[in-house]
């Protein structure tokens, strides 16, 4: 519960900290990376794969490190 | 060394078990798919993109990202509450998470309105192309996701849930939150 409770408080933090970066400075990197790290967050506690066989946080890591690698050198190419 | 192989075998399987994980994985790689074909168009059009994004409220976009991590959590929550056995808790939670699923679609539905009352459809360019084929395909899932939630709900309160069916619906819940988390910052934040 309270692990959960400080997880959903980061959550929150780093969309304020998103929205903050992509207005004041406007850096797209550092907006795709927290949002990264957000997506971690949600699919290990909020769905519990944290709980589960390490093969399902390979997946799911592994899609979103290809996700925002192909997004950035997209971005900055 | 038996009870060590039960342990790793016994968490194998996903929670909510391995069909929504592959519905899951299917739909991620898909929204991922056309995200990244959205952000290739957008090098070609820079300035266009650039103008288009300009005209989404990222203040709402950032109010929804809110609202659907809250509902996350309450569904967390309730996940959590009907593995110790609470029903009455988990009612409690999952009602906050559906009411957190409808407030998202009344938040888009005011944005879509706003964007048709200015005249930015479907076909008004290629940005808005994207725009509305992806925010409306994931609205979708919200909706499929609040009546799946609904129904849960509704076998709860008459003693009839059955705790897996509860997970992978519990799991299409965050997949809808995952989705949201790939769209924001591409359509919202990046051009």
């Amino acid at each position: 519960m309270k692990k959960l409770i400080v997880i959903y408080v980061l959550m929150l933090l780093l969309t304020a900290s998103v929205a903050l970066v992509a207005n004041t400075f406007d850096s797209k990197i550092v907006v795709i990376l927290l949002s990264a790290v957000k997506f971690i967050l949600l699919s290990y506690y909020f769905m519990g794969l944290v709980n589960t066989h390490v093969i399902w946080r390979v997946f799911i890591t592994i899609f979103l490190a290809l996700f925002t690698i192909i997004l950035l050198a997209m971005r900055l190419g | 060394m038996n009870q060590q192989l039960e342990t790793s075998t016994s968490n194998y399987e996903p929670p909510g078990g391995l069909l929504i994980w592959i519905v899951i994985f299917l739909e991620l790689f898909t929204f991922a798919a056309a995200l990244l074909v959205m952000v290739y168009f957008g090098r070609d059009e820079r300035e266009l993109f650039g103008q288009s994004a300009a005209q989404l409220n990222k203040i709402v976009g950032s109010v929804n990202t809110v609202v659907l991590i809250s509902s996350g959590f309450l569904m967390a929550l309730a996940t959590k509450e009907l593995k110790q056995g609470h029903t009455d808790k988990t009612a409690q939670y999952l009602k906050f998470t559906i009411l957190g699923g409808c407030l998202f679609v009344v938040i888009k539905s005011i944005e879509y309105y706003s964007k048709i009352q200015a005249g930015f459809s479907i076909d008004y360019d290629t940005f808005f192309s994207f725009y509305w084929m992806l925010t409306f395909f994931h609205l979708l899932h919200v909706v499929v996701g609040v009546v799946i939630l609904s129904v849960q709900y509704w076998k709860l309160r008459k003693a009839s849930v059955n705790p897996e069916d509860f997970e992978a619906g519990a799991a299409f819940w965050h997949l809808c939150d995952l989705i949201w988390l790939l769209i924001f910052p591409v359509i919202y934040l990046m051009f």
